[in-house]
């Protein structure tokens, strides 16, 4: 039994013209660096404010470090570090004053930190926060939060605006002052490079649906791409099978465990086993929300974590 | 910390205008001080002083209320227009609201302190007019309460409704709008109406709510205050912020 630090049972948001949201069952462990992954308008932003009480739900249920997202949303906010994806803040403050602002709202905040923070990111502490780059906001909204002694944090698209450079020092820094201290990241990204880095749990997200959670371990030790040559391969449904996509006279199937007895099933049937390879992250992901729908929504059959 | 931030952002404006309503303030006692002069060196052979002293503090007073009135009205649009809703259109809501205070309390503290700094840059008028008065007597200093108080209750329900329709609309061009389009339509669609159809119930209930005090230098009790149309005012200025409450924790960021 793992302690989770975020639980969905069924979550949806519906707006009038869209299902952003539809009945996602997340399971987030307490530790955890989970990457939740998804194309432009899967539903990411939309769960994270979910889950934040910026956004109601229409129907389901979550807890986030085992508070009601409905009832506890503000003992939720104390012990939770947000960054947006706008990356706004108050735009006549400068990042001094928005730590002026901020501190008193978390007990556990850390002024040592804030300046260690501000002196690692070399950000113009006493500019306006309207008058900054893109990078500098991000790096200050990050200061921000990563100040506030979360026991979660919440970042949505964290990385936009930064270079490389401090694309690397955030890394670390999430995962030295924060991950090792025991305290969980939930982060949604495109760059599927840092999700491979640090995450150690993955969410793909399409449609407002979650179409697979495991450990990104899990997708390197078990996951595999069966190719197969053959005209006329009769339906197959099995319970590890990610996706099935046809090109010409070739078949690619994605198995999440026990890829040669699936390959044996598909000998079985007539066709010929051109190759069983290991897949990266980026393969899983483009199988699951690439343009063509999978064969089979759902984690099919990968480890996940139950509360 | 929210109180401090919209104090951060309000200060230069709140300062300026307080400065301006002193400066109008003594401007105008400035000027009455000198028609006093003028008046009673003329007067004393003539009238008794304790007859001319309370009378000019009336004529002045009854003079700066006729800007203090819509010096209340420029105060309330200006402050309510720069309420916590227009966040949403700067993009921070969502960084606000994710601070760990209840939406309740940011609407109460941001509608408290433009409240009271609407007071303060009324208040400052009378400060210079009484300040200068004051050397003709300062027994009737009381008498700038009346209107002070009369324009507050009207000026907070006008900052009230600005500050609702910011809130509502989400940003602060669009809410002054609103309540620059509600505040002429009770100025003056009961006179259209009067003037189109003879209808003059509307006329006559805007004119009712408006007469706040009367003025009735000489008599032993000098001025009224209305005590219903305060009330109203009073009552309508109370319930936008609670408006602005339901509209903030019912929409999303």
């Amino acid at each position: 039994m793992t302690e989770l630090a975020i639980s969905s049972q069924g979550l949806e948001k519906i707006y009038p013209q869209v299902r952003a949201v539809d009945g996602l069952d997340l399971n987030v462990p307490k530790g955890a660096v989970y990457g939740f992954l998804g194309r432009n308008g899967a539903g990411k932003t939309t769960t994270i404010k979910t889950l934040l009480g910026l956004v109601r739900p229409s129907a389901g249920a979550a807890q986030v470090l085992g508070l009601d997202i409905r009832k506890d949303h503000l003992a939720i906010l104390e012990r939770t570090g947000f960054v947006s994806e706008t990356k706004v803040l108050f735009e006549s403050l400068t990042p001094r004053q928005l730590i002026r602002f901020n501190r008193g709202y978390f007990p556990k905040w850390s002024d040592k930190l804030a300046e260690r923070y501000a002196g690692l990111f070399e950000i113009p502490m006493d500019r306006p926060f309207g008058k900054l780059s893109l990078g500098n906001r991000t790096k200050v909204c990050h200061l921000l939060a990563l100040s506030q002694g979360a026991d979660l944090l919440l970042l949505d698209d964290p990385t936009s605006g930064l270079d490389p450079v401090m694309t690397d020092m955030l890394m670390q820094i999430l995962i030295e002052d924060h991950v090792n201290e025991g305290r969980t990241v939930f982060f949604s990204s495109h760059h599927l490079s840092e999700v491979e880095r640090i995450a150690d749990w993955i969410g793909i997200i399409e449609a407002g649906k979650l179409l697979l959670e495991t450990r990104l371990e899990e997708v390197r030790q078990n996951f595999r791409l069966v190719i197969v040559a053959g005209e006329s391969l009769p339906a197959l449904a099995a319970p590890n099978l990610m996706f099935h996509k046809r090109a010409d006279k070739f078949h690619r199937f994605l198995v999440s465990r026990d890829a040669e007895e699936f390959a044996a099933k598909l000998r079985g049937e007539g066709a010929t086993v051109l190759e069983i390879s290991p897949v990266n992250l980026g393969e899983v992901f483009l199988g699951l929300a690439g343009k063509e729908l999978p064969c089979m929504p759902g984690s099919a059959g990968t480890t996940r974590a139950t509360a | 910390m929210y109180a401090w931030k919209c104090w951060h952002d309000s200060r230069d404006r709140v300062i300026l205008y307080a400065a301006a309503s002193l400066a109008i303030g003594l401007m105008f006692g400035g000027v009455a001080l000198g028609q006093y002069h003028a008046m009673t060196s003329w007067g004393n052979t003539h009238v008794e002083r304790w007859y001319w002293d309370p009378l000019w503090w009336y004529w002045v007073l009854d003079m700066i209320a006729a800007s203090l009135l819509p010096a209340a009205v420029w105060v309330a649009l200006s402050l309510g227009a720069a309420s916590v809703g227009r966040e949403y259109r700067s993009g921070a809501m969502p960084f606000l609201l994710t601070r760990p205070a209840s939406r309740k309390a940011f609407v109460w503290t941001d509608w408290s302190l433009g409240l009271a700094q609407m007071t303060v840059i009324l208040a400052m008028m009378l400060v210079g007019v009484a300040s200068v008065l004051s050397g003709i007597s300062r027994d009737y200093v009381w008498l700038c309460f009346p209107p002070l108080l009369g324009c507050v209750v009207l000026g907070a329900a006008l900052y009230g409704l600005t500050h609702f329709t910011t809130t509502l609309a989400g940003s602060s061009m669009k809410g002054l709008s609103a309540s620059a389009a509600v505040i002429l339509f009770y100025e003056l669609l009961p006179g259209a109406l009067k003037e189109w159809w003879h209808v003059s119930g509307p006329l006559g209930f805007r004119d009712w709510s408006l007469n706040l005090w009367d003025w009735h230098p000489g008599k032993t009790d000098p001025f009224t205050l209305y005590g219903w149309p305060i009330l109203m005012w009073l009552l309508i200025a109370l319930a936008f912020p609670l408006l602005s409450q339901i509209v903030l924790e019912w929409r999303e960021a």
